[in-house]
């Protein structure tokens, strides 16, 4: 199968909506809660609305690039050197994301199922698998998303009803969280909740259509906000806001409280599944990008046998030592300003500068 | 073709692994799977840890794959978690929590507080969020032994059937280790569970025990726990007996359901919690005496308003109770009076946990005797 292969409109949208579900299992939504309190909700419709305009204005600036993601936007801007390091900072960062996301949910699943078993076991598991699929091509990482996207949504609607009993608005208040200050000047930098948006800068030349674009951007951009706005309605309803104890993965003790009627219960085994699953999509979908971002960089003709170096790198990067600390600093604080300094400005400027110097080029031309 | 055989060999030689056994693997033979937990106090400031194991009955004389028998282990030990690994150690197989259906505090260990072992045991993923959580008026282990209430057979399910009776007698509270461990980690509320009476040969749940964050302050009588569970909207049905409007001495009985969701407001007046409680809930009769005809709607009037009476006394007593005796929120009237203020920083300006026990109250019910229904008039 080649890996050429372009996505339609819904599975565009289906890949970014993965890519949220891993931050949902990854306890994002209780980080915004951790920073804001019971003023997350005011402050996630805010940030959602600086983030909807944000990704508007990305619409608009990819207009000038269609078939060009982010590092081709750098070598216009910037000639050689920009891609370069544009390449470099992207690789790494797509290892970075991945090592956080797979040692985390790894150590999850052992000490919910696999206590006794190695670490390096269960991630060999996923190595295989990223490498499994990387091989046999971007269309099959796509197709698995599509089947399992759908799944996992209903999970995440199941989890708030499982908590429909104990929804009480009081739980919500004050509306306005510890102050305003926290909740609309420190709580921006929530923003990094809404990280789907780095992916929107490679979406365009996976698009089997381009003008599709805008579409997919803004209605994924969408429908990933109202199911971090659901799962943190969910979290707030079932876990209080205090500095005595802290759910380091809150979606799972959610999962754990769902029971349909006296028939159905202990569904967090299944949900785990999905979400195994989920996370497994995920790391595809980096390692593609990563052997995407390093095809460009080093013009390898065929960026499959790649995925055998990046995994074995990716693997290496896993056998570091891994404890909650590291995970939380990582996630809270790394993470944050990572996301927001690079994505949310820096490669903003990139293209904003992109669109300037195509303006003025073809203004000389024109002359 | 060659190409073909050598993919066929290669997946029939992967398929021959999923055959064979992993000598690591745990199968249901390797557990001990407890059926309750019970915590007390020892000497020297340890814990007496006492299990539940249902003896599992293969016989062929089993009718049922229900045991009928048990067997109770206790251990002193410095932690949960400690005395867990000397019974992993003396009983050769593992201990598993994942069917523990409740965890019992005595009333001696909860006086002096749970939230380390609340806290140790919420890490466990193989307990349950819907684990049922006592305190015992004894010790935790006569509970595990007199569980048995009505001489039947031991079942892993008997402590479900005893907490379940809250949902047609509204003597007691549904408490549940997921309730529980959200309460004492949250300001909003304060935890509540079961109270169990032990008595010489059986235990009786009765009442709530009433915690102030993890220490438990004292217990409320069932009556009390039915005014909780109105106010909380978490009563299911009830039967009360109120005094006859039209014969001193002569009681009648009353089947009561909540008619609509409670209305609970809280507003400040002179720095003083004022709380307004609006009922609405609907009886029939099940017992009328021999005074009463309920065939009269002038006489069905005298009997609601007796009963708004009586339930008005019975909420007033309660809030009573929890305000000025115990000064413990257990309602949550304080995410109530919360969601009137903007900001946390703002609300913490009112100092809930010390004005909470000056409120004052006002309690409106009204009472609906929807129908009678009984077959013979009395």
């Amino acid at each position: 199968m080649s890996n050429n292969y372009k996505m339609k409109k819904y599975e565009a949208i289906c890949l970014i909506l993965i890519i949220m579900v891993n931050k949902l299992i990854l306890n994002v939504p209780y980080y915004i809660i951790d920073l804001v309190g019971t003023g997350a909700l005011i402050n996630l419709i805010y940030i959602g609305v600086i983030g909807l305009i944000f990704v508007l204005c990305l619409n608009y600036l990819f207009q000038r690039f269609p078939n060009s993601d982010i590092i081709d936007i750098s070598e216009f801007l910037g000639g050689k050197v920009l891609k370069v390091i544009m390449c470099i900072i992207f690789v790494a960062f797509f290892f970075l994301v991945s090592y956080i996301t797979l040692t985390d949910f790894a150590n999850m699943i052992k000490s919910i199922y696999f206590d006794e078993s190695p670490l390096i076991f269960i991630m060999l598991f996923f190595m295989v698998g990223i490498v499994v699929s990387n091989l046999v091509g971007f269309k099959s990482i796509v197709r698995t998303i599509c089947l399992v996207v759908p799944f996992t949504l209903i999970s995440i609607i199941l989890a708030l009803f499982a908590v429909y009993d104990e929804f009480a608005l009081d739980k919500f208040s004050p509306f306005f969280g510890y102050n305003a200050q926290t909740t609309f000047i420190n709580g921006l930098l929530n923003i990094f909740s809404l990280y789907i948006v780095t992916y929107y800068y490679f979406l365009m030349p996976l698009l089997k259509d381009s003008f599709t674009f805008k579409k997919v951007t803004t209605i994924s951009y969408i429908m990933s906000w109202v199911l971090l706005f659901l799962t943190v309605i969910s979290i707030l309803t079932i876990f209080s806001i205090t500095n005595d104890t802290e759910p380091l993965n809150s979606l799972y003790l959610l999962s754990r409280r769902i029971e349909l009627g006296n028939f159905l219960k202990s569904l967090d085994a299944l949900f785990i599944l999905l979400w195994l699953i989920s996370i497994f999509c995920y790391l595809s979908v980096s390692t593609f990008l990563i052997n995407r971002v390093l095809k460009k960089l080093t013009n390898v003709s065929n960026e499959k046998m790649l995925t055998f170096s990046t995994t074995s790198i990716f693997f290496g990067l896993c056998l570091v030592p891994f404890n909650i600390a590291i995970s939380r600093f990582m996630e809270n604080v790394v993470y944050r300003y990572l996301i927001i300094g690079l994505i949310f400005i820096g490669c903003f400027m990139i293209l904003l500068l992109a669109n300037l110097k195509f303006k003025f080029k073809k203004g000389t031309y024109e002359k | 073709m060659i190409k073909k055989c050598i993919a066929f060999s290669l997946i029939l030689i992967i398929l021959l692994f999923t055959l064979t056994g992993c000598y690591d693997s745990n199968g249901i033979e390797n557990f001990y799977y407890i059926v309750a937990l019970g915590i007390d106090k020892a000497k020297n400031n340890s814990i007496s840890l006492s299990i539940q194991i249902a003896k599992s009955t293969s016989s062929s004389e089993a009718s049922t794959s229900q045991s009928s028998e048990y067997k109770i282990y206790t251990v002193d030990c410095e932690s949960i978690e400690s005395g867990i690994n000397i019974l992993n150690n003396y009983l050769n197989k593992k201990i598993n929590l994942s069917h523990c259906s409740a965890i019992v505090f005595s009333e001696e260990i909860a006086k002096e507080g749970v939230k380390s072992y609340i806290n140790i045991l919420g890490n466990d993923t193989e307990i349950r969020p819907s684990c049922n959580l006592l305190i015992s008026s004894g010790t935790a282990y006569d509970v595990l032994d007199k569980v048995s209430n009505s001489g039947e057979s031991f079942s892993s399910r008997l402590y479900e059937y005893i907490l379940h009776s809250v949902d047609y007698t509204g003597y007691t509270i549904d408490s549940t280790f997921a309730h529980f461990f959200s309460r004492i980690n949250t300001e909003l509320t304060q935890p509540i569970a079961i109270y169990t009476v032990v008595n010489e040969d059986t235990i009786q749940n009765s009442g709530a025990a009433i915690f102030n964050d993890d220490i438990m302050l004292g217990t409320i009588p069932p009556l009390q726990t039915i005014a909780h569970l109105m106010i909380t909207d978490e009563l299911d049905s009830c039967m009360i007996s109120v005094d006859s409007p039209f014969n001193e001495g002569e009681l009648v009985d009353l089947n009561l359901k909540k008619c609509t969701a409670p209305q609970v407001d809280v507003h400040l007046m002179n720095h003083t919690p004022f709380i307004t409680v609006r009922l609405s809930v609907k009886g029939s009769i099940n017992s009328s005496g021999e005074s009463f005809d309920y065939t009269i709607p002038e006489n069905i009037k005298m009997v609601e308003q007796a009963t708004n009476q009586y339930l008005e006394k019975l909420i007033r007593e309660y809030l009573y109770t929890i305000t000025k005796e115990y000064n413990s929120d257990v309602v949550g009237f304080n995410g109530i009076l919360a969601s009137k203020f903007l900001s946390t920083d703002e609300f913490e300006k009112v100092h809930w946990n010390e004005i909470f026990k000056d409120s004052f109250f006002k309690i409106e019910v009204d009472t609906k005797i929807t129908s009678s229904h009984l077959f013979n008039k009395e």
